[in-house]
C-alpha cells in the first residue's frame, strides 16, 4: 500500500510515533522532526491526530525544522491541507518559532500541479497569514531536506 | 468504505481544482502571449523607425564626408600651389640679388680712381646692408620652401667636423668680436640624418647665440654634443641678453622678434623647429633675461 521509499537514514533515527497512515521520526542532530506519510489517502481525523502528536514533539523537543514527506499520497484532502497551512503552521510559528519547513512531494508531475493549485487557493483565501515569514522549500529526499 | 469514498471525493475535488487552476493559468498565458505579440509589434515598429533614422544619419554623414573630402582636396591643391609659389619665387629672387651684388661690385671697381664726396661714399657703403639682408631672407625662405617640399636625405654626419666648419666661418666673419667658445663633445659615432638640415639648425642656433650678446660682458658660448639614449643631443648655451619671460612662449613663432633691436629675420628658430620636427627630433628652449639662453636639440638616427 505504501509508495514511500524507505530511506536508509530513517533506520538510524528514533521513531516516536507510527500509525498505518504516518510515522514520526526525530533527527536530534538537526533538531528536525520528520513526518512520513504511509497511505495514499489520509482522512482529516487521522491527519489532525498525527499533527497533534507533531505539536507535542515540536514543543517538547525544541524542533526547529519540520520535514513533511508526502510521497505516499495520491490524493489530498483540501480542508486538511487548509487546516495544516493556516492553523497548524501558524500556531507552530507563533508558539514555538518553527519556521523551517521542508516538503517532499510524490514524483508525479500531475500531483505537483494539484498541490500548486491547492496552495494558490489557500494563499488567495488567507492573504493575511504569515506564509512569507516561513522558510518553505521542496526537496527530493529526507537526506536533502536535512541538509538544505 | 467511508475512507474510500472520501478518497475518491478528494481526488475528484483535486482534479476539479487543478482543472480550474490550469484554466486560469492558460488564460493568463493567453493574455501574456497577446501582450507579448503587441509588444513585439511595437518593438518592430520602433526598430523600423530607428533603422530609418539611422539610415538618414548615415546618409547625412556620407554627405558630410564627401564635403570634407572635397574641402581636403581643395586644401591640398591650394597648399601645393602655395608651396610651389614659395619655392619658385624664393629661387627666382636669387638671380636679381646676385646681379645687384655684381653690379655693386663693378660700380665700386669703376669708382676706384674717382674722387667721390663723403656722402656718395656713404651711400655706396649703405647699399650693401639691405642687399645682404635681402639675400639672407631669400636664403631662409628658400630653406622653408625646401623643408616643405623636399624629402629628408639621411647620411652619416660627423657633428664635430660640421661644428668646426661653422665656427671657422663665424670666426672669419666676426674677427675680434668672436666670442669665447667651449665645446664639450662626447659623441663616439656619426649621426645619420639630413646634413643640409642639420647644418641649418646648428648655424641658426650659433648665429643667435653670437648675435644676442651683452655689451659690457665677456661673451661666452658653450656647446655640448652628447649621446642621449639611442639619439644625439646638442646644446648651445650663451651668456647673452636672454629673452624676457613674457615673450618666451613665442620664440618659435614665424617672424617673432623679441625686441625692436633684433636684426634677424624672425624666422631662425621657426625654421630650426621645422627642420628638427622633419628630422623626427625635439627642440627645447630655456632663457633668463640678462643671464643667457640655452637651446637643446635631440635628434634620432634616421
Amino acid at each position: 500500500m505504501s509508495a514511500t521509499p524507505k530511506e536508509e537514514i530513517l533506520t538510524s533515527l528514533p521513531l516516536h510515533f507510527s500509525t498505518p497512515f504516518a510515522s514520526l521520526y526525530e533527527a536530534p542532530q538537526h533538531q528536525a522532526l520528520i513526518c512520513q506519510t504511509l497511505a495514499p489517502y489520509i482522512s482529516i481525523e487521522a491527519f489532525k491526530e498525527i499533527f497533534s502528536t507533531c505539536s507535542s514533539l515540536v514543543a517538547d523537543r525544541g524542533i526547529g525544522r519540520f520535514i513533511f514527506d508526502k510521497r505516499s499520497l495520491r490524493a489530498f484532502h483540501q480542508p486538511s491541507m487548509e487546516w495544516y497551512f493556516v492553523e497548524w503552521k501558524q500556531e507552530m510559528y507563533h508558539a514555538h518559532g518553527l519556521r523551517i519547513h521542508r516538503k517532499i512531494l510524490p514524483y508525479e508531475p500531475w500531483f505537483k500541479k494539484c498541490v500548486e493549485a491547492g496552495r494558490e487557493e489557500i494563499y488567495q483565501k488567507y492573504p493575511e497569514a504569515v506564509f512569507d515569514k516561513l522558510d518553505i522549500r521542496y526537496t527530493a529526499s529526507i537526506e536533502e531536506a536535512l541538509r538544505v | 468504505m467511508r475512507v474510500l469514498q472520501e478518497h475518491i471525493r478528494a481526488q475528484e475535488e483535486m482534479l476539479s481544482r487543478t482543472t480550474t487552476y490550469l484554466m486560469e493559468i492558460q488564460e493568463e498565458l493567453e493574455q501574456s502571449r497577446q501582450a507579448l505579440a503587441e509588444h513585439n509589434q511595437s518593438l518592430e515598429q520602433m526598430v523600423e523607425q530607428r533603422t530609418r533614422d539611422l539610415k538618414k544619419s548615415v546618409d547625412q554623414l556620407q554627405l558630410e564626408v564627401q564635403k570634407r573630402e572635397k574641402a581636403q582636396q581643395e586644401l591640398f591643391v591650394a597648399n601645393h600651389e602655395l608651396n610651389t609659389l614659395l619655392y619658385r619665387s624664393s629661387h627666382d629672387y636669387k638671380g636679381p640679388i646676385c646681379s645687384a651684388f655684381g653690379l655693386l661690385s663693378l660700380l665700386e671697381s669703376t669708382m676706384k680712381g674717382v674722387q667721390l664726396d663723403e656722402e656718395s661714399q656713404q651711400y655706396l657703403r649703405m647699399l650693401h646692408t639691405p642687399l645682404q639682408k635681402l639675400e639672407a631672407l631669400t636664403r631662409t625662405t628658400t630653406s622653408i620652401a625646401e623643408y616643405r617640399q623636399n624629402p629628408v636625405y639621411p647620411e652619416p654626419v660627423d657633428l664635430a667636423v660640421l661644428l668646426d666648419r661653422l665656427l671657422d666661418k663665424f670666426k672669419q666673419q666676426l674677427k675680434g668680436a668672436y666670442p669665447e667658445v667651449r665645446v664639450h663633445n662626447t659623441l663616439e659615432r656619426p649621426l645619420c640624418t639630413d646634413a643640409h638640415m642639420l647644418e641649418n639648425i646648428l648655424e641658426s642656433l650659433l648665429s643667435n647665440a653670437i648675435r644676442y650678446r651683452r655689451l659690457q660682458q665677456g661673451h661666452a658660448i658653450r656647446i655640448v654634443l652628447q649621446p642621449y639614449y639611442t639619439q644625439t643631443r646638442l646644446v648651445v648655451e650663451d651668456n647673452g641678453t636672454g629673452i624676457p619671460l613674457e615673450y618666451q612662449h613665442r620664440v618659435f613663432d614665424m617672424f617673432f622678434r623679441a625686441s625692436e633691436l633684433s636684426t634677424g629675420s624672425g624666422l631662425g628658430l621657426y625654421l630650426s623647429r621645422m627642420a628638427v620636427q622633419k628630422l623626427g627630433g625635439k627642440i627645447e628652449f630655456k632663457s633668463k633675461e640678462g643671464k643667457g639662453t640655452s637651446v637643446s636639440v635631440v635628434l634620432p638616427n634616421l
